[in-house]
This record gives C-alpha cells, sequence and structure tokens, in this order.
C-alpha cells in the first residue's frame, strides 16, 4: 500500500479525474458491474453453509456451524476415491479425445475447396448439438440393446449380442463417442472462425517457397491456430472435474456404478434421500477447488512454453 | 370468568403435555411458550367458534392463503385455478376464499417449498410432504401445534383420527403434538398398484393356469420362452417387491426396510430369504429366461418390447400395464395382459410382502405460525371440510349432477369426467382433489373408477389375502435432526453398494456363495448403525 501511495499522485485524484474525462463510458460499465456483483459476488456469501448444517426454516445466517463436518464426511464416504477415479477418468478421456476431434475437423474443412460440400457438412455435423440430451441418451439406450442398431452390426459382423451399456468395459468408449458425435460440429465453429483470420498472402507466400498442403498446415495454419486451442484448452481444463452429469444419469445403472458413478452422480442421489444442501455445498466447493488448481497449473504450464495464457 | 378458566385450563394442559413429550430441555420450554400463546387464542375465540359454528358455506370475507406442490394445482387447459371447477366450487361450497399458490412450472417442487419456509412471507396453509419433518418445522417455529385447536375447530378430522390408531399416530409428533391434517387412502386398495402381469392369451393358448407357486412360474417362463421366444423382462424400479412374496424377501433391486414379525425393522437386501429370491433369478438369467436388456431398460424400452411379443411375463404397475394393453389394441397384436395374484411358497400361504404405500401419504397440511390467531379457526374449518360427509363427496367425486350423478346409492362419474378428451385422469384434475394427494380421505370407489378394468381385477388379486400393512415401514417415522445427519451420511453409500450387488447377483457377476461377505461389507459401511437409528424411530413411532 505504502508504495502505491508513493506515486505522483494521491489514487484518489487518479481516480477523480479519470471519472471526469470517461464518465460515460463508466456509465455504460455500471450495468456490468451491477450484474456481477448483484449475481456473481453477493450470492458467495452463501458458500458459507459448506460449513454449516442448513435448515431452510433457520435460513443461511441462523443455521449452526458445523466446521468441517461436511467435508470429513465426502472424505471418509466409502466410494469416495472410486467417485474422483471415475470423475477424472471421464473427463479425462473426454479431454484427451474429445479435445483434438473439432481441431482435426476444422482443419479438414479448411483444405476443402468445394464450397457447398464445405457447407453441408458443417450443417450436418453440427446438428447433434441440438439435440436434447435425454433424447439423445434414450436413442442410445435403443441402439445398444441386444435388438438395436449396433448389436445388428456386431451381429453382422459375426459377434455375439448383449446389452453394449450393462457392461462396464463398454461405458466410457459410449460415452466419449457420443459426446464427441454430439459437439464436433458445433465446437469446430470457433476453429474455423480462427482459421479464417489468417492471413492468406502467408499461404501465397509459401507456396510460391513450395510448400505442399502438409506443409502448410503444419507451418500456417497450426500455428495460427494455437493461441485458439491453448486457450480452448486452460479452459476445459478449469472444468476438468465437471463432467456431463445428466448424461451420466441417463446412461448408467446399478450395474456400471463402479466406472460410472461420479461425484456429481453420487451426490444427487444423496440429495434424493434427504435435501442435504451443506453437503452439495462443500462438494460443490471441493469440485472448484480442484478445478481452479488445474486452471492455474495449466495456465502456468502454458505461459512458460507458449507465452499464451489467460493471465 | 369462564373464559378465562379455560384458558388456564387449556394452558396447564398444553404445558403438561410439553413437558411430558419433550426430552430435550431447550426445545420444550421454547415450543412451551408458544404453545401457551396459542391456547389462549385458541380458548378466546373457541367459545365463540363451537357455538357459533352453522355448517358449511361459512360467511366471511377473509381469505386464506394455502401452498402446496405437485398435486392439487389446476389442470393445465385452465390459465390459473380461478377458472378451474374444482377450485372454485371449493370456495363455494366451504365459503372460504382461497388464494393458492403453486411453485411456477418447471421448478423443482423441493427447492420452491425450502424457498418458500424462508420467505418472510408465508401462506396460512402449507400442502407438503412434510410428514417426517413437522417435529423440526414445530421447533423452528414455522407451522403451528395444532393439537389443543383441532378437537375445537375440527371435529369431524378429529374424530377420524381417534377412530383409527395408525392414522393417529401418523398424525402427531414423537413428542405427541398434533401438527397437521393428513392425507388419507380409505383402504390399501389404491396403496397398492403394482404387482406381477402376464399374458392371459398365451397362457390360455398353451393350456396353463394361473401361477401360484414359484414352481408355476418358472413353468410359465420357461413354455413362453419355448414357443414365443419370449423372455422375462422387467424395468429394474418398477420390480418392487417382485417375486419377493414366495421367499419373504422385502424387495428385488432396490433397497429398503421393513418390519418383521418381532416389530424389528430390517434391512430387505441383508436377508437369507432375499438371497434365496436372487438365487431363483439368477438361475432364469443364466439359462436365458431373462432378458439381458432389463438392466437398462425405461418405460418406454419395455412398452417397445411388449409390443413385439418379447416378453410375456413381468412385474409392473398398473398404469404401464394400461398403456400396454391400449397399445396391444391399436396394433392388434392380440395381447392380453392380466394381473396375476404374486406368488407364494404353498398354495394358501397369506401374500406377506408386496408393493405397498402408506394409506397415511406424507402430504400434510398444517397451519404456519403466520397464520393469525383470529385466522386459524377458519383454517381449521377449511382443513376440516374433507372430513365431513359433504366435505368427503365433493373431495373424491366434485359436484354432482356435473362430475358425478347418483345411481343405485353409488356416486358415479359422468362422461364428463371419464370421457375428457385429454383423458380420465385430466378429467378427474378438472373437478376432484382427491387423485393425487388431497386434503381428505381417498375413496376406494374414485380410485376403481379411475382406473380400467383390467386393472382393477388386477389390484383386487393384489390386495387380497395381503399382509403387507403389518411389515410397511410407516410414513410417519421421524428422525431427529441429529439421527437424520447421521443417517443420510451412511445411508447413500449402503444402497449404492446394495443396489450394485443385487444386479451383479441377477447376472452372475458375483456368486451368491459370497454373500455371508456382502452382509459383512454392508455392516462395515454402518449398515448395524443405520438399523438402529430407524430402529429407535420406529419405537418412538409405536410409543406415540
Amino acid at each position: 500500500m505504502a508504495k502505491n501511495t508513493s506515486a505522483k499522485r494521491p489514487l484518489g485524484q487518479v481516480l477523480s479525474r479519470d471519472f471526469q474525462q470517461n464518465k460515460w463510458k463508466y456509465l455504460m460499465i455500471l450495468p456490468v458491474v451491477v450484474y456481477f456483483i448483484l449475481f456473481a459476488y453477493k450470492p458467495m456469501y452463501g458458500i458459507i453453509i459448506a460449513f454449516k448444517q442448513y435448515r431452510p426454516t433457520l435460513g443461511i445466517m441462523e443455521s449452526p456451524w458445523v466446521g468441517l463436518d461436511q467435508f470429513v464426511t465426502f472424505f471418509r464416504d466409502p466410494y469416495f476415491w472410486r467417485l474422483l477415479r471415475n470423475t477424472f477418468s471421464i473427463s479425462g478421456l473426454s479431454i484427451l479425445f474429445g479435445f483434438p476431434a473439432p481441431i482435426l475437423l476444422a482443419l479438414l474443412l479448411n483444405e476443402i475447396r468445394c464450397n457447398w460440400f464445405k457447407r453441408t457438412v458443417q450443417t450436418v455435423s453440427y446438428m447433434p448439438y441440438f439435440i436434447s440430451v435425454v433424447v439423445m441418451c434414450g436413442l442410445l439406450k435403443a441402439f445398444c440393446q441386444t435388438g438395436g442398431v449396433f448389436n445388428d452390426v456386431i451381429a453382422a459382423f459375426g459377434g455375439t449380442r448383449e446389452n453394449l451399456l450393462s457392461a462396464k468395459e463398454n461405458f466410457y468408449p459410449i460415452y466419449v463417442l457420443s459426446g464427441i458425435w454430439q459437439s464436433i460440429g458445433w465446437d469446430s465453429i470457433i476453429y474455423l472462425a480462427a482459421l479464417s483470420g489468417i492471413d492468406q498472402q502467408q499461404y501465397e507466400a509459401a507456396r510460391i517457397d513450395g510448400a505442399g498442403r502438409f506443409r502448410q498446415m503444419f507451418s500456417i495454419t497450426l500455428p495460427g491456430l494455437m493461441p485458439t486451442i491453448t486457450i480452448l484448452f486452460i479452459l476445459r481444463m478449469g472444468g476438468i472435474l465437471n463432467v456431463g452429469f445428466e448424461k451420466i444419469l441417463l446412461l448408467y445403472q446399478p450395474l456400471t456404478y463402479e466406472v460410472a458413478d461420479v461425484i456429481s452422480t453420487y451426490v444427487y442421489r444423496k440429495g434424493i434421500i434427504e435435501a442435504n444442501y451443506s453437503y452439495s455445498t462443500a462438494v460443490g466447493l471441493f469440485n472448484s477447488l480442484v478445478n481452479i488448481v488445474f486452471l492455474l497449473a495449466t495456465n502456468a504450464v502454458s505461459r512458460r512454453l507458449s507465452e499464451t495464457s489467460l493471465f | 370468568m369462564k373464559k378465562q378458566a379455560l384458558a388456564a385450563i387449556l394452558a396447564a394442559l398444553m404445558a403438561a403435555s410439553a413437558l411430558s413429550g419433550c426430552g430435550g430441555g431447550g426445545e420444550s420450554s421454547q415450543s412451551g411458550t408458544e404453545s401457551s400463546t396459542q391456547s389462549s387464542a385458541a380458548a378466546s375465540s373457541g367459545e365463540t367458534g363451537t357455538e357459533e359454528f352453522a355448517g358449511y358455506p361459512i360467511e366471511t370475507d377473509q381469505t386464506l392463503t394455502v401452498w402446496t406442490a405437485g398435486t392439487l394445482g389446476p389442470d393445465s387447459s385452465y390459465t390459473d385455478y380461478t377458472e378451474s371447477p374444482f377450485h372454485t366450487g371449493l370456495a363455494e361450497m366451504t365459503g372460504i376464499n382461497v388464494e393458492w399458490q403453486f411453485p411456477s412450472a418447471g421448478t423443482d417442487n423441493t427447492q420452491a417449498f425450502n424457498l418458500m419456509l424462508v420467505s418472510d412471507d408465508l401462506p396460512d396453509i402449507i400442502f407438503y410432504q412434510i410428514i417426517s419433518n413437522a417435529q423440526q418445522y414445530i421447533d423452528d417455529g414455522v407451522i403451528r401445534d395444532l393439537t389443543a385447536d383441532l378437537p375445537v375447530y375440527a371435529p369431524n378430522y378429529w374424530q377420524y383420527l381417534q377412530e383409527n390408531e395408525h392414522y393417529d399416530k401418523s398424525l402427531k409428533t414423537d413428542a405427541g403434538q398434533y401438527y397437521g391434517v393428513g392425507s388419507f387412502r380409505e383402504s390399501i386398495w389404491g396403496a397398492v398398484y403394482a404387482g406381477p402381469v402376464l399374458r392371459k392369451d398365451w397362457l390360455d393358448e398353451q393350456g396353463l393356469d394361473e401361477p401360484v407357486t414359484m414352481e408355476d412360474w418358472d413353468n410359465i417362463i420357461r413354455t413362453f420362452n419355448e414357443a414365443y421366444g419370449a423372455r422375462f423382462a422387467f424395468v429394474p424400479s418398477r420390480m418392487y417387491t417382485g417375486f419377493g412374496s414366495a421367499y419373504g424377501a422385502f424387495a428385488t433391486f432396490t433397497p429398503g426396510f421393513y418390519i418383521d414379525d418381532n416389530d424389528q425393522v430390517q434391512y430387505a437386501m441383508a436377508q437369507e430369504n432375499w438371497k434365496n429370491y436372487m438365487q431363483q433369478l439368477n438361475t432364469w438369467y443364466e439359462d436365458g429366461l431373462i432378458d439381458p436388456d432389463s438392466v437398462t431398460l425405461d418405460d418406454d424400452g419395455m412398452n417397445t418390447k411388449t409390443l413385439n411379443n418379447e416378453t410375456g411375463t413381468t412385474v409392473t404397475a398398473i398404469s404401464q400395464m394400461s398403456a400396454w394393453i391400449q397399445n396391444a389394441d391399436s396394433a392388434g397384436t392380440g395381447a392380453e395382459w392380466i394381473g396375476v395374484s404374486y406368488p407364494v411358497a404353498q398354495e394358501g400361504d397369506a401374500i406377506v410382502a408386496t408393493q405397498m404405500e402408506d394409506t397415511v401419504q406424507n402430504y400434510v397440511a398444517a397451519v404456519t405460525t403466520s397464520c393469525s390467531d383470529e385466522n386459524l379457526p377458519l383454517a381449521l374449518r377449511w382443513l376440516d371440510y374433507g372430513f365431513t360427509e359433504e366435505g368427503y363427496m365433493y373431495w373424491n367425486y366434485g359436484t354432482e349432477g356435473v362430475s358425478y350423478t347418483m345411481e343405485d346409492g353409488v356416486p358415479t362419474f359422468t362422461d364428463t369426467v371419464l370421457n375428457d378428451p385429454a383423458g380420465t385422469r385430466y378429467g378427474l384434475d378438472k373437478y376432484i382433489g382427491t387423485q393425487w394427494a388431497g386434503i381428505s380421505k381417498q375413496a376406494e370407489g374414485m380410485v376403481k373408477q379411475k382406473n380400467a378394468p383390467e386393472s382393477v381385477a388386477a389390484v383386487d388379486l393384489w390386495v387380497e389375502n395381503n399382509e403387507m400393512t403389518e411389515h410397511l415401514m410407516p410414513y410417519g417415522v421421524t428422525l431427529t435432526t441429529e439421527e437424520s445427519t447421521e443417517y443420510s451420511s451412511l445411508a447413500t453409500s449402503i444402497n449404492t453398494y446394495a443396489s450394485e450387488m443385487a444386479l451383479k447377483y441377477l447376472t452372475g457377476e458375483e456368486s451368491l456363495d459370497n454373500f455371508d461377505s456382502f452382509v459383512e461389507t454392508l455392516n462395515g459401511m454402518g449398515l448395524e448403525r443405520v438399523l438402529e437409528i430407524q430402529q429407535a424411530a420406529y419405537d418412538r413411532f409405536l410409543a406415540r
């Protein structure tokens, strides 16, 4: 603080001068500031119920303090490690396979010179994004049954019919692949937008220098995309513990709990027994902490390696 | 003078009940003071109230506010309750104007309820699933203790409670405080709505009789498999107790408690009986007689299976069976689904384990502390209406000449209701209040008319010789705050493990030879403590 005030003019004076000069800009940003205070910062005090035994009739302030009890309950749960492992597995696999997929699609689309074909592929590939999760999972369940489409294919190749969703080794492939199918087109849009921002003169210059298609892709397109990829990757890592809760809930059943039961589904089942808001808040807080650690770590690594980072 | 004396007596009674009932020191003094203020109010208006009551409709210009969710909502064809015949009719019949409050469409009911609780402005009456939280709400000063007021202002309801011990126990807390007006079923007819069903046409074609024992079932399932390639299929959540009745097992795939013959609370899946039941299911599974899709089936998937003649035997609810019958009719598959008795070990045995709900529903109408002393008598009169003869008819059948007519002394729904373009269910929603949970007694005659004849026949079979009431954990059993915190921290992992293992036993992924270690693991997860908690709560319930 002492150092700040040692600037030439006092802070207050700087601010008031700045305000005089830019008062319309300040006015314009006011709604945004109010929005964040009201809807993002004010509700934050609710986090304290993670350290209380919240009772709806008493309200947030009056409910008794219980310290770290809710966290201890969660960490001591017989299924804690399994839930954590499953959450990381599902999320990790989704990132490993789901993250590069739209980049590849965007690169491929970028190479297509036939415009109407490119547009058609784009539209078709992002259609599934608009199908509701419930409908999609209903379809998946039907396809995975012994008489379903997937089994027809398996049988055509001489395999035996089985209910694909009841075997735990199938859960991750079904989850990850259906996720890719649903979001690949939509997610590629942002990369296509970034691609259109790459200076065409670079390609011309490369062609003159005799670079082929692949050379151009590796030396111009990918480097051009890199900042976008990095930022999106950092954001994605910041949500490592957020898995597609509804989708898992719709696809799993007790036989696949062993691989599919994740933190959010478990807390959901616990919530059904008793509306235990404190416990869910504690788990939510734990999730956020883990997420932010991953976000900061990825951000730091990226800053060192590529000089692209969020902050 | 008379007034003061009455007040003094009531206050003394209240103090006595508060002292004798409540063990927890701090809480008893709180509820004590609260009830003494109430009892004086009751006493002061009591004299005028009882003597002046001249029946319904009551002449008043006061308005009551009633909050509810998940039941009693106006049919969706109306913009709000002011257009709904049931709601406007009720106001007319009782003379009391009610401002109904429903959570906006799409919100979660429990969440809406909890938000309503913390708002400063509580409605006069809340009608929600509070049966197991009532004590807490009284202690927290949300709802009123009605012990002194019910006999005065809700005499019909009070009498109804006095006539039935189970109802009486369910509607007061462990401390003996009456906390609200309940929602009842007249009999177990309506509380039982699921059981074994099969295809009658196939049964006849094969010259088989309706099954009684598990050998009969085994024979039928094998015969259907050979003749039609059909397998036993099910939606796991719709199996309820399934064929457990033949083994004395009180669960299939959904974990739960039951009361054994010695009034002890038991975990259904930790029993030898359940193991024997699972053994049979596993044998069928290994023999290819159970559809492996069953573990992931939902209602739609099951529907398709029945339409494709892939199954001819299952356990399900009447609502599902009715849908299959309709589908079979419109598709012309010739499938005739009927309900058959729960299997028993020996012909003539009573049925011990079936799907059953408590005849006391978990919805209770409570008067909040925001309801003024002045309004309290009116609120209770309004709540008592469903327990008068006239009110019972209105809540169950609506208005005579419009929604029902008397035929040979039996109230019979008119075509307006039964042939509602959207379906009978919607017709009922427009005119009556007891279809789901109402502040009255749900009439057996209403439920029977609501359902298709096949469903009625099925339920008739399922309730016959049914002893499940003796084994059902009553909905009114209440855990203390400390107990419920401990219970919820243990129960989820136990139930997760049990339901996981149940399906593994079915498919043979886990062998039932290791059943002992399964029970040991359950105990290691705290099952004994969970049972202790439930037992203590159940004992308190019995002692009410």
